[in-house]
């Protein structure tokens, strides 16, 4: 397994740029009868975190999420940061080179 | 013309005028948000650059876009996959160290053109992969050797 950073150019200064997800989002409850104190930490799935980009990335996430889930999977690493599992050093290749077709320099994988 | 347009004719032809300018004002105001929604699509904001305005931001991107292709070149030259996990490493510190070089410059008042600022971090990431056994002669930031490069490089925390 090879896990690789998912960066996309920022919409403002067209730098590469990866969503990090530094704490879990806190889930807590209302209801209409009762008060619920109950706060559940959850933490984000990867196409979750890939659809955060949306408004900072020059490109769409869906359309994005379409390509990758082609040859990989999208995942958030330890750290909190968006990545892609791929199989190995050549479906990774395959990503780039599709990532490159579809987005041309837009989106980019990186250690 | 005249007898066409007589008494309350020419209130009718203001009229009709008024009506056309709304209506062309309308068409535009669709034309535009037809832009910016892709003509039913989602935005896709690398066709509508509505931040390219601001000279601020576009130094900017030159001073970026300069980084990123010394560094693409510095890589590829050294014949460094684009996975190699040493990435990574040398992007945090280099852009750690770039930070202190650029205010090195500011404290010597050396003002940075942009390309400067791609030439400074080249400098900085060639020190790091060297550092890390990338041989040397593989390592060639810029063609030119003259007093102001000497400058830049002296930059290098």
């Amino acid at each position: 397994m090879m896990r690789l950073r998912l960066f996309g150019r920022c919409r403002i200064y067209h730098d590469p740029v990866s969503p990090v997800l530094r704490e879990p989002a806190q889930i807590g409850w209302t209801a209409w009868f009762r008060q619920i104190d109950l706060v559940t930490p959850r933490k984000l799935k990867g196409k979750e975190l890939l659809q955060r980009t949306r408004g900072w990335w020059t490109v769409e996430p869906d359309e994005v999420e379409a390509v990758v889930e082609a040859h990989g999977r999208l995942v958030v690493g330890d750290g909190g940061e968006l990545m892609v599992e791929c199989s190995d050093g050549q479906a990774a290749a395959r990503l780039a080179a599709a990532l490159s077709e579809r987005f041309g320099d837009q989106v980019m994988l990186a250690p | 013309m005249r007898r066409i347009f007589r008494g309350n004719d020419i209130d009718t032809f203001k009229g009709v005028c008024y009506f056309f300018s709304k209506l062309m004002i309308l068409k535009r105001m669709l034309q535009k948000q037809t832009l910016y929604r892709g003509g039913g699509k989602t935005v896709n904001a690398a066709n509508v650059d509505e931040f390219g305005y601001d000279p601020g931001i576009r130094r900017m991107r030159r001073v970026f876009s300069q980084m990123e292709a010394v560094s693409t070149k510095l890589i590829g030259d050294a014949g460094i996959s684009p996975f190699d996990p040493r990435l990574r490493r040398w992007r945090e510190a280099a852009r750690v160290l770039f930070e202190r070089g650029w205010a090195a410059a500011d404290r010597r008042n050396l003002s940075l053109a942009d390309d400067e600022a791609g030439i400074l971090y080249g400098f900085v990431l060639k020190r790091l992969m060297e550092r890390d056994g990338v041989p040397e002669e593989k390592l060639q930031v810029i063609g030119r050797q003259d007093a102001r490069t000497r400058e830049i490089s002296g930059l290098v925390p």
